[in-house]
């Protein structure tokens, strides 16, 4: 970079770093640059905002359009192939007449957080010369391997073959090829659990498998009192229909009312004891909420594992033999000494 | 009990032969941890003096002194060397695990064979083999956590309970993880026993209280420590998110492990021992995790589950068949056990749970795979109860019982791979040979400033030889980057077939022709080993 920089040909010098994200499930490109060197290659106008600075986030015009950013804005994007999350503060808004005016260009440190790529490389380093030839030259002499194509040059490949394929991911996003390090986390988590999104829910179905023993367990306990109910019931001629009909106009307003009131509270818990506690679950933070749609959803999945875990527990009751489930305790073997058994 | 101690003498005999094979791969300490403290004895028998010095590559190890104390001064009463002669006498001590593994084994099942089934499993059993062959904490931690817990479980006696107190004051100093794991297991047994007391109506406070300052408590006598000397790791645990999800776990087992004081009830007709139970899940749940693990990294930027590993796994089905079968036992039996068992289960799962729910990261490995012998106690127990069950249960024919045995000695032996083969069947290499230690001696004879290898040599050379040492050779070798600021480089030509080590990362290997392209391009100062393992010591020139 250096070497090109201090080149006298090389009017500007613009390294750059791609990177694929997403804002509002909508897909964005966010590309490291050197602002100055980007925003004058690209003839691009500030709008809003400062334009550099050690850390800075700047949207395109059309970008900040789509998704209504704003200086001062804060955005959350995920990794590109690196599982990894960042906050990002709008630190100003540009218009350019070509695709950048669609992405969001950030400092070198958080292009290369975001896409595992080490330092000292880059995608790409485009360069503004009015002498291509001494560019040729300079790559030639420099034993670099590259293609060359662009306004006003023959397309040629200097120390290397034509390439095999043309797409634009395999030309600039590959890793482990090129002198690019290779990111095992990259590597490792695209073939594993890569999307936020994966991890979200398996930790809601952990959530979930928990509370449903936890539901069980005190159902458990509480039915465990009603199963000589149950007996008699069935012997003044109650049919099993007839008890789960029972059973359910029970436990449908308790669940109802224990899913809200946990609910509720475990809300006002969280709140309570955030920033200072967080919940981090699979190196995950799990933010607390109040949203209706979320909320109505574990409402309902409490009451399902209610009603289910009542179902269960009824259905063994009813395998029971009559009398068994009248008199106060069930038929079990006295518990037996270990070492009688194993002595024989 | 002239029998008894015939059988355990048989015992040690048999866990000390199978803990001095290392012996034969290298004398040198078969860890990489063991130089550290090798090299924290030799400076304390020269100076004297227990030092830590913040900017010591080993202050880690400085602040658990423990072992190095022991080690010292067992080498200077002995006159022998803390580096050559560690890997030799430490089995004669770890070798005695299968003492308290014979008492738990006896006392649960109230028969020597129980005893005898228990010491054969941790004798031979390959985890907990290695860790007892190494010359680390741990292995000096595994002998002495079951002796703290069984005295705490006896503390009726106060002569046990005071040397319990005693032991859990010194574990501190030994090893953090085995410290926390055994002070959970106390802690369990407070729970258990007291909660038994509230069933019976015989709860009381001054009994509470003596359990706890005798027990948990002491857990605030290691935290001053760790905090006054800042340990690392220790803020992987008391960091305020990792607080709330370990306690979030450990309220969630307590609340499952209270009920287990009473015998789980049986049912008019059912069977002591069925395979349709819930106890099978989480064996199943582990096989599944490992398969998974073979095929994607389940802890992303660690190693996968080698191949090697499946050749083990149908051992381990079998023990954990018996795990099963024992733990069912216990469970639906009164016994004098179930409490230890539980206790000796509830703390390790509670790390591995932890480990798990924490991050699927190097970290989260580190916790589940260091945390998970400290279950082989239990396990111990519980295969031994299902062994004598077995025993029994094929009556007196001869056959069938020396069938039993030899099946059982056959499916232990069948594990130790995972001791004696890691390389193959955990992607890491624990031995440290002599050529590759007489390469990196010579490095200081060069005058090498700066050195650069792989994870493993790199270890060695910073914590025994204090060089300055960088463990991303590998690395930048396949990525063709430079090394600048690196004079000397040792390389091992098995890096191109097996790979380079870069723990807990996946093996790097690299083209045979990158290994060849940098020596040609460098100078070749020392080669020892024969060709196609040879190790060099390169001088980089570019």
């Amino acid at each position: 970079m250096s070497n090109l920089t201090a080149s006298s040909w090389a009017r500007t010098v613009s390294p750059e770093i791609l990177g694929l994200t997403t804002l509002e499930e909508e897909p964005v490109v966010v590309r490291a640059v050197d602002p100055d060197a980007f925003l004058r290659l690209e003839n691009a106008v500030p709008l809003t905002g400062s334009m550099g600075g050690s850390e800075f986030a700047l949207a395109g015009e059309n970008l900040a359009l789509r998704f209504g950013l704003a200086t001062g804005d804060t955005v959350t994007v995920a990794g590109a192939y690196a599982p990894r999350l960042a906050f990002l503060r709008i630190t100003g808004t540009f218009r350019t007449e070509s695709a950048a005016n669609d992405e969001l260009l950030v400092d070198f440190g958080m292009g290369r957080f975001l896409t595992g790529i080490g330092p000292l490389n880059y995608h790409s380093i485009r360069v503004r010369t009015s002498d291509p030839a001494a560019l040729v030259r300079f790559l030639d002499g420099f034993q670099a391997s590259v293609h060359v194509t662009g306004p006003g040059l023959v397309r040629m490949d200097i120390h290397s073959d034509p390439p095999s394929d043309e797409r634009l991911a395999n030309a600039i996003l590959r890793t482990g090829l090129g002198g690019a390090p290779r990111d095992y986390l990259a590597t490792a988590v695209g073939e594993a659990t890569t999307s936020v999104r994966v991890v979200a829910y398996g930790i809601a179905v952990l959530l979930g498998i928990l509370v449903a023993f936890g539901v069980h367990a005190v159902q458990a306990r509480s039915f465990a009192d009603r199963i000589s109910t149950v007996g008699i019931l069935r012997a003044v001629g109650a049919s099993n229909g007839w008890m789960r009909r029972r059973l359910l106009i029970e436990t449908m307003p308790f669940s109802l009312l224990a899913g809200f009131t946990g609910g509720i509270l475990g809300f006002f818990a969280g709140r309570f004891l955030q920033p200072e506690v967080n919940l981090v679950v699979f190196g995950h933070q799990v933010p607390i909420s109040l949203d209706v749609v979320t909320f109505a959803l574990i409402l309902s999945v409490i009451v399902a594992i209610s009603i289910g875990s009542a179902f269960v527990l009824l259905r063994g009751t009813l395998r029971l033999r009559p009398t068994e489930s009248i008199r106060e305790t069930i038929a079990v073997e006295p518990p037996r000494s270990l070492e009688a058994i194993l002595r024989g | 009990m002239r029998t008894d101690g015939a059988v355990v003498a048989a015992l040690l005999c048999i866990a000390l032969a199978a803990r001095l094979v290392p012996l034969t791969f290298s004398p040198l300490p078969f860890s990489i941890d063991g130089f550290a403290l090798a090299r924290i004895s030799t400076d304390m028998a020269a100076h004297g003096v227990w030092r830590i010095d913040p900017a010591d590559v080993n202050s880690y190890n400085q602040k658990l002194p423990g072992f190095s104390l022991l080690w010292a001064a067992a080498a200077q009463v002995g006159g022998i060397s803390p580096l050559l002669h560690v890997q030799l006498l430490l089995p004669m001590i770890t070798c005695f695990t299968v003492l308290p593994a014979y008492l738990l084994g006896a006392r649960a099942t109230g028969r020597r064979l129980g005893g005898f089934a228990a010491g054969l499993f941790v004798a031979l059993f390959g985890s907990f083999l290695l860790l007892t062959s190494a010359a680390a904490k741990e292995s000096i931690g595994l002998l002495v956590f079951p002796v703290a817990v069984l005295l705490f479980h006896e503390r009726k006696d106060p002569r046990k309970r005071a040397l319990a107190v005693l032991l859990l004051l010194f574990l501190p100093f030994l090893h953090s993880l085995t410290t926390f794991l055994t002070l959970g297991m106390v802690a369990a047994l407070v729970v258990l026993t007291q909660r038994r007391a509230l069933t019976r109506g015989r709860f009381s406070w001054r009994a509470f209280a003596l359990d706890v300052v005798t027990g948990p408590a002491l857990a605030l006598g290691a935290w001053a420590y760790y905090v006054s000397v800042d340990l690392p790791f220790l803020s992987d645990i008391l960091a305020p998110e990792a607080l709330v999800l370990f306690l979030a776990v450990v309220v969630l087992l307590t609340a499952l492990m209270a009920p287990m004081v009473r015998p789980v009830p049986r049912r008019m007709g059912r069977r002591l021992v069925s395979p349709a139970t819930k106890v099978i899940l989480p064996p199943v749940v582990g096989f599944v995790l490992l398969a998974g693990n073979a095929a994607t990294n389940l802890f992303v930027g660690a190693g996968r589950t080698e191949s090697a590993f499946f050749l083990v796994v149908p051992s381990i089905v079998l023990f954990a068949a018996f795990a099963v079968g024992g733990f069912q036992l216990v469970r639906r039996t009164v016994n004098r056990t179930s409490d230890l068992v539980v206790a000796m289960f509830v703390a390790p799962v509670a790390l591995i749970l932890f480990g798990f729910f924490r991050g699927l990261d190097p970290g989260g490995l580190l916790l589940v795979y260091r945390a998970f012998d400290f279950l082989d106690y239990a396990l111990a127990i519980l295969i031994a109860v299902a062994f004598v069950a077995g025993w029994r249960t094929i009556g007196p024919s001869r056959p069938s019982r020396a069938g039993l045995v030899a099946g059982f000695l056959v499916a232990l032996l069948a594990t130790t791979p995972m001791a004696w083969n890691t390389p193959a069947v955990f992607g890491v290499q624990n031995v440290t040979t002599s050529e590759e230690f007489r390469a990196l001696a010579l490095l200081g004879s060069l005058g090498a400033r700066n050195m650069t290898t792989d994870q493993r040599l790199a270890d060695v050379a910073r914590m025994w030889f204090g060089y300055s040492a960088n463990a991303d050779l590998p690395r930048k070798l396949r990525d063709n980057e430079s090394l600048a600021g690196a004079d000397y480089a040792v390389v091992l030509e098995r890096w191109a077939t097996v790979g380079a080590q870069v723990h807990p990362s996946p093996n790097i290997v690299l083209a045979a022709g990158v290994l060849a392209a940098f020596l040609a391009a460098n100078r070749v100062v020392y080669t020892a080993g024969p060709p196609g393992n040879r190790i060099l010591v390169v001088q980089v020139l570019t």
